[in-house]
């Protein structure tokens, strides 16, 4: 791994992506974001220490999940929506980096959406809505350099309202909901940063290049064109429950 | 608008894409952005006796603006030649009815920071815009398409006034309502009648944006959508701004 590392970290690569994608869903993890923008700042120019960022990001989860209970596409179909075996969801959400330790955390807040009235482009309408927070350390290599990977522990997802009714509330208004169906949860995961590779020459990085994600065991996972956003290579952020 | 939206209900099976498109770049002297997410609500309420229903919506945008706008008023900001990268989160509220509305939101210029693969993510520049919206093409006559006017505000210089546009994607190659062998390409662009090229990639979809005339009037043109328009594997409503 430390070799691949080396590699990785020894260019920025590009070349035209040529990619059979498959459609970007919750696949080992139990969810799977992407991160669609970003604005980030740092706390000293010259010397930086400190890294915040806020963040835009959409993906797909299991059902029976937190984010994503049971009871929640039950309640779906009732209703006549469209459901399947995953949600949409959407986020924003806040982080703060140390840059010398690598340590930090963020905060956030999650909706499931499902499609209403332009099923051509992502689904929009809000049906819950919930927060969130973890803590993330950026992972580093055997000889200390960092990787394109930021663990996730300590998470904690707390659904918030059901179509606008607070989860206090549900069985109020929807039969046979109660509050005990959309519980609060834990969860751990992992940030996997895009990198790319171009041979051992450093070129100036731009869209549409060849891009991967850094796996677990050092392999690197080519990224599919459903991962990109307007050409540039995301995010992947990894949930399990 | 119910017969067209379940027609438009072919979703989307965006596999087996390949990245061969251009980047998208901002038209002269404008912005063009592309809506990433979206939260919608509904929002009814009444008054007098009367009910109203609104359409309440957060979004996170991103795009490129050209040199010498309000978005990017310096070339050092610059991202690229096309020019700056911006970042959008806008709220807006349109009647269910009307069609017309409000928006309002914050924008950051941003340039390429800590991972130049992904997107540019540190802010060079922040403001805030607030404008109305016309969305009365989309929601009553279902027209794919909206305008907004408005003003924009930077940390660098005064209000600007702008105008824009927001095309919705749609498949060409749906028909207008069952039974009539009517495609919304035959319908919206008669004078470009040829399916999307990359139709193939798509899943067969002929996805499409409509074009307009100098006034802001659908042309009978549509602009086919590229797969660097293209988000997750999903088109995206597009905001073309003139500034």
């Amino acid at each position: 791994m430390a070799s691949k590392t080396k590699r990785m970290f020894a260019t920025v690569g590009l070349i035209v992506l040529a990619v059979t994608g498959v459609p970007a869903a919750a696949t080992a993890a139990s969810a799977t974001l992407y991160e669609l923008t970003e604005n980030m700042h740092l706390d000293n120019m010259s010397a930086p220490t400190l890294r915040t960022a806020s963040a835009a990001l959409q993906g797909t989860t299991q059902a029976g999940t937190p984010i994503c209970p049971a009871a929640l596409v039950t309640l779906l179909s009732t209703l006549g929506f469209q459901t399947g075996s995953t949600c949409t969801i959407t986020a924003f959400a806040e982080d703060s980096v140390s840059l010398q330790t690598g340590s930090g955390a963020f905060t956030g807040g999650f909706a499931v959406v499902v499609n209403a009235d332009n099923p051509v482009d992502a689904p929009e309408l809000v049906v819950m809505t919930g927060t969130f927070g973890a803590s993330m350390q950026v992972l580093a290599g055997a000889n200390g350099e960092r990787l394109p990977l930021i663990q996730i522990t300590n998470g904690t997802v707390t659904p918030t309202d059901v179509l606008g009714v607070p989860i206090a509330y549900v069985g109020l208004y929807f039969t046979g909901l109660t509050p005990e169906m959309f519980p609060s949860g834990t969860f751990g995961g992992m940030f996997r940063l895009p990198f790319a590779m171009h041979d051992s020459k450093k070129v100036k990085p731009q869209r549409n290049t060849d891009a991967f994600y850094l796996g677990d065991d050092g392999e690197f996972i080519r990224i599919q064109q459903n991962e990109t956003s307007l050409g540039y290579a995301t995010v992947r952020v990894e949930i399990g429950f | 608008m119910s017969s067209k939206t379940t027609r438009l209900a072919a979703i989307l099976g965006l596999a087996t894409l390949a990245l061969t498109g251009v980047p998208a770049a901002a038209r002269a002297g404008g912005a063009t952005l592309y809506e990433l997410t979206e939260n919608m609500k509904i929002v009814t309420s009444s008054r007098d006796g009367r009910t109203t229903n609104r359409r309440a919506a957060m979004s996170a945008l991103t795009g490129v603006a050209a040199v010498n706008t309000p978005l990017c008023p310096d070339a050092s900001l610059a991202s690229g030649p096309a020019g700056c990268a911006v970042n959008v989160t806008g709220l807006d509220n349109v009647s269910l009815v009307t069609g017309l509305g409000t928006l309002a939101g914050t924008f950051t210029t941003v340039v390429q920071g800590d991972n130049p693969v992904d997107g540019p993510e540190a802010v060079v520049l922040t403001g805030s815009f607030t404008g109305r919206m016309d969305f009365s093409p989309a929601i009553v006559r279902q027209i794919p398409y909206g305008s907004v006017s408005g003003r924009v505000a930077s940390g660098r210089g005064k209000d600007t006034p702008f105008t824009g546009v927001f095309r919705l994607p749609f498949a060409g190659n749906v028909e207008v309502a069952p039974g009539l062998k009517v495609t919304l390409r035959q319908l919206f662009c008669p004078a470009s009648p040829a399916p999307n090229p990359l139709a193939p990639m798509y899943g067969g979809h002929d996805l499409a944006y409509l074009d307009f005339d100098a006034n802001g009037q659908p042309n009978g043109q549509c602009l086919d959508i590229q797969p660097t328009e293209l988000s997750l594997g999903a088109p995206l409503v597009r905001f073309d701004v003139k500034f």
